[in-house]
């Protein structure tokens, strides 16, 4: 009698026990990282009577929920890629829309500026010319600094991002750890179901932030490791990272390691996730497209500079120069222990690669690696202002004393835009005409005529200096009735500075006059030249113009865009199947739930029936023995 | 296959949002009208398209440098056949007053309309372009170039010539200096120049009968001296005799690579210097002529004087319009340079525009297409979530 009462209530208790379970499942439906469960039940032991092995009801065993290993580590690698490439095509997109803004880009203030050089040969003598040239060199440069300022502010973001994202590392790091001693307080008997889906949920959301290995130990509790073997979490105990300063640059954060072992920098270590995709986008889109920006700044600046000092500007001097950029950066390391300073300078712009480096004194030798491929490059000279070490279009002068193992970042052009400026103080010193001028006697006996000379040496000291050329028969000369030098018709004859070349053949008294040229409002000859600077080959190993270097960075730039793109969306699609897999064996179905709890509910009513049989049973037994 | 209801939802909100982004992708270009949203849409398409404008800047830039070349040479064709037109009347004038028919007070009417006429030439020679400067000034487009000085005439501007880029590789000169047109004009037949000399007192006059220049010439001077009125002697510039000979009027004498005519009757110790032609203006060869001309002559030596001035004034004057057309034929090709460059420019800039429109505008049709689809295919999509998600076991419970 009193086992079937038993058998009824042990069954009434696991079918409210289920149904609970399906009310849970119910309830969690929407819940992110919860895992269906089902109770686990499984016959009482039997009673031995004579007869046999009677039943004792139903018991029971624990409260499972389905999860799958496997799929649940698919799920965060398929994570931890789609938000790096998210984030990387983001703020990739960014760069993109503004290179090639056709209001914003640097194409368009290269092409009015250059436009208003040209416009400014064909009219040198009017001010409005020289005018509307000097207005577009100020748009030029306010347009370079536009770029840069934009791009200054996605920098900043960017670094503002790192630290956030480290900060939200920490945190989840912090409540993974506070998980794993609740879960190994909870004992390994009976897992504590609804403690380790919030984990699984944590460590998913982590590998958003960050690539991350697991490994689980027997009671339960598990260990997260981030680089190559940096512990995050070890049971209840974490490790955070942190965001400082670069050694470098104040203004630049770098996330390091405080380890048992010392600090350890974690930029060129950590990978995927949030951070390992703005890691990506600082070295390989941003920072390159400032430095290619900053280069086609300073070849602007140095061409245009170079061409002008060869003219005579509206005052009939040599002109100065139009541009300044900002200096090449070259800073110490605050560890450096020596005394040690560089200054660099760029030589040769088209030499100049796009790239940091790292200069460093080695106890005995001065050595340089490039950042991008982290080669050495071979140093010449011996670091004196006299002979500095030149590699690469390059000079680096070293002064003080530096100490073995001191370290010095070497920044060719990344601060050229944010110095660029027009020192010029007015259009008058765009130099349009030509620094000398040569001309036949009116005398002279032959029809041969001499050219205005071309620039060659403007430091010579004579330079400007009125010189006679005289003929003394038609292949020798001699320069202010001194000397006898030799002639071949076609020759050039250089002198004080300049290259002249006399066409004809000259007879013997033919006199050319060469002399400084004076009140040549009408000449364009170095305007010209300007107007030539726009597609000179100043990059690249002067293989590329400036305005062809902007357009292969726009290309650049653009690809390294796409690909991040359709890398993000087709991450994105993998992450979507991976977690409907993942569902497919945890998610809870609805329909199946509804299932479940008519099933449970009619075997919570058969359980009812059995108790009121046995009640009757009960009776009737009771009833009988009344009589 | 199990399907969880958290997952049929996200997918189904994923599935509609990639539809919605493509959907608004496609009618960003419909809109725009453009296929390249962002240098990512077509990285190399952006960058070919980033050069070709580049270069459709540079074309349009050497239509308007082109252009205007085209006006200063123009200008200064226009004023050079001006300067043509004058020089012929000049030579007119000079003929007529070489006909023998003429008076001192005729001859002096002849000098009047002369000097007016290089009132003009003048002018024209100080000839300002449209925004002020003066086109035959060389670099020194300031500065008056021509002007009256007490001794004759001086020029005042260069020899410089500005240029003009009316393609990458092609750059022509937008004028000539004033120099080469007008100050710079050799005299006598454009090499040699033979002279009676100012003392002589007979009647001979000389003649180069090498009217169009002579090979060989070294610049060597002569002197022919009559050493009586029907014998001569040829000395060079150092003094030694080169020839000597008899003379009949109208007898040629060559020396050197020279052949001269000396006709009249020159009178003993009579001098002709021959010898490389000077440098000079077209003002003073006019000016010298007038004057020439405005001095009175009263007898057959004095008429041989004025002959032989007037002869030198044809000469120069020959000389003069033969440069003008020297220098007007170079305006004309540079013009005809200009418009083949105009075409060739215009032409280019005709297909970089199609390149670029070949590479940054949209094929509507496709593109409307594509729309079409994708809305129809965004529509399906919403209805048939709707249809499902109303199918749910607890509505019948």
């Amino acid at each position: 009698m009193s086992s079937i009462l038993g058998i009824g209530t042990s069954a009434l208790s696991a079918f409210r026990r289920s149904l609970d379970t399906v009310g849970q499942n119910i309830a969690n439906a929407n819940t992110p990282g919860y895992n269906r469960q089902r109770v686990l039940l499984s016959a009482r032991e039997p009673q031995f009577s004579g007869a046999g092995f009677f039943g004792r009801g139903v018991e029971i065993n624990s409260v499972e929920r389905y999860y799958n290993a496997f799929l649940d580590d698919q799920v965060r690698n398929a994570g931890s890629s789609a938000s790096r490439y998210d984030t990387l095509a983001g703020f990739a997109g960014r760069v993109d829309d503004l290179l090639a803004d056709p209001l914003a880009g640097l194409s368009p203030a290269l092409s009015s500026f250059y436009s208003a050089v040209q416009d400014f040969s064909l009219d040198p003598a009017t001010p409005a010319s020289r005018g509307a040239l000097f207005a577009e060199a100020e748009s030029l440069v306010a347009r370079f600094q536009s770029l840069d300022d934009q791009l200054a502010s996605v920098s900043a973001e960017t670094s503002q991002a790192v630290a956030q994202t480290v900060s939200e590392i920490n945190q989840l790091s912090t409540s993974i750890a506070d998980l794993n001693q609740r879960i190994v307080t909870a004992g390994t008997q009976r897992p504590p179901n609804d403690l380790l889906d919030e984990r699984d949920q944590l460590v998913r959301e982590l590998t958003r932030l960050v690539d991350v290995t697991i490994t689980e130990e027997n009671n339960g509790s598990i260990n997260v490791f981030v680089g190559n073997g940096q512990t995050l979490v070890i049971g209840g105990e974490t490790f955070e990272l942190e965001v400082q300063p670069s050694e470098f640059d104040p203004n630049r954060n770098e996330v390091i390691y405080r380890g048992l072992g010392g600090d350890t920098p974690l930029r060129d270590i950590l990978k995927g996730g949030e951070i390992g995709g703005l890691f990506e986008f600082q070295n390989t889109i941003l920072d390159p497209t400032r430095r290619a920006l900053g280069a086609s700044a300073v070849a602007v600046a140095q061409t245009f500079n170079s061409q002008n000092a060869l003219g005579l500007d509206a005052n009939g001097n040599l002109g100065g120069d139009i541009f300044s950029t900002g200096p090449a950066r070259g800073t110490p390391s605050a560890l450096n222990t020596g005394t040690g300073d560089i200054s660099v300078v760029v030589e040769d712009i088209g030499q100049v690669p796009q790239s940091g480096y790292r200069f460093l004194f080695d106890g005995t030798d001065y050595r340089l690696f490039r950042d991008d491929t982290g080669a050495e490059v071979t140093l010449t000279g011996t670091g004196t202002g006299a002979d500095p070490f030149r590699a690469d279009g390059l000079a680096i002068t070293v002064s003080g004393a530096p100490a073995a193992g001191d370290t010095f970042e070497v920044e060719p052009v990344l601060d050229a835009i944010s110095g660029l400026s027009i020192v010029a103080s007015d259009p008058g010193a765009f130099a349009a005409a030509g620094p000398t001028r040569g001309a036949a006697d009116l005398g002279n006996l032959s029809d041969a005529s001499i050219d205005n000379g071309v620039p060659l040496d403007t430091s010579d000291p004579d330079f400007f200096a009125t010189s006679i050329i005289e003929f003394t028969g038609p292949n020798t000369y001699s320069v202010n009735g001194a000397g006898s030098f030799a002639f071949t018709p076609g020759d050039t004859i250089t002198l004080n500075g300049s290259a002249y070349t006399i066409t004809g053949t000259p007879t013997a008294g033919d006199r050319f006059t060469l002399e400084r040229n004076t009140d040549a409002a009408g000449d364009n000859r170095n305007a010209l030249a300007l107007g030539a600077t726009r597609d000179a080959g100043v990059l690249a190993g002067g293989s590329q113009s400036v305005s062809q270097a902007y357009s292969s960075l726009v290309a650049t730039v653009g690809s390294r865009t796409r690909l991040a793109e359709n890398t993000a969306d087709a991450q994105a699609i993998v992450l979507q199947s991976a977690e409907t897999r993942r569902l497919e064996e945890s998610g809870v179905n609805l329909d199946e739930e509804a299932a479940e709890l008519i099933r449970f509910q009619q075997a919570y009513q058969a359980a009812a029936e059995v108790i009121s049989v046995a009640n009757e049973m009960f009776d009737t037994l009771l009833a009988a023995t009344r009589r | 296959m199990r399907v969880s209801t958290q997952a049929f939802f996200e997918n189904n909100v994923l599935t509609l949002q990639r539809l919605q982004r493509s959907l608004n992708d496609l009618q960003e270009q419909v809109a725009t009208g453009r296929q390249i949203q962002r240098p990512s849409d077509d990285p190399v398409g952006s960058a070919r398209a980033l050069n070709l404008r580049g270069s459709l800047d540079s074309v349009e830039q050497f239509q308007r440098n082109a252009g205007l070349a085209e006006s200063r040479l123009r200008l200064e064709e226009e004023t050079l056949t001006g300067v043509t037109d004058l020089l012929q009347r000049t030579r007119e004038l000079a003929l007529q007053a070489a006909n023998a028919t003429q008076t001192n007070e005729s001859r002096d009417f002849i000098a009047a309309e002369l000097r007016q006429g290089l009132d003009q030439l003048l002018a024209l020679a100080n000839t300002r372009d449209a925004s002020d400067e003066y086109l035959f000034a060389g670099y020194q487009s300031q500065t008056q170039p021509f002007t009256r000085t007490a001794s004759g005439f001086s020029y005042n501007g260069d020899q410089g010539q500005r240029f003009v880029s009316i393609s990458r590789t092609r750059q022509i000169p937008d004028s000539d200096s004033g120099e080469r047109i007008f100050g710079r004009i050799r005299e006598g037949n454009g090499q040699v120049l033979a002279t009676p000399a100012a003392a002589n007192t007979g009647t001979g006059t000389i003649f180069n009968n090498d009217a169009a220049g002579v090979s060989g010439y070294g610049f060597e001077s002569y002197q022919i001296t009559f050493t009586a009125a029907d014998a001569y002697e040829v000395r060079d510039g150092g003094g030694a005799l080169v020839t000597s000979g008899a003379f009949t009027p109208g007898d040629s004498i060559t020396f050197g690579a020279l052949d001269v005519r000396i006709e009249g009757g020159p009178a003993t110790g009579d001098v002709f210097d021959v010898g490389p032609s000077p440098n000079t203006d077209m003002f003073s060869i006019i000016d010298r002529l007038a004057t020439a001309l405005e001095t009175p002559t009263s007898n057959d030596s004095g008429r041989a004087g004025q002959d032989a001035a007037i002869n030198r004034g044809l000469e120069g004057i020959d000389q003069a319009i033969s440069r003008v057309l020297e220098v007007r034929t170079g305006v004309g090709s540079r013009l005809a340079t200009i418009e083949t460059q105009v075409d060739a420019n215009a032409g280019a800039a005709l297909v970089l525009q199609e390149s670029i429109a070949d590479i940054e505008d949209l094929d509507y049709a496709a593109a409307i297409s594509a729309l079409t689809q994708q809305a129809t295919t965004l529509e399906a999509a919403q209805q048939s979530f709707l249809r499902i998600q109303n199918l749910s076991l607890f509505r019948l419970l």
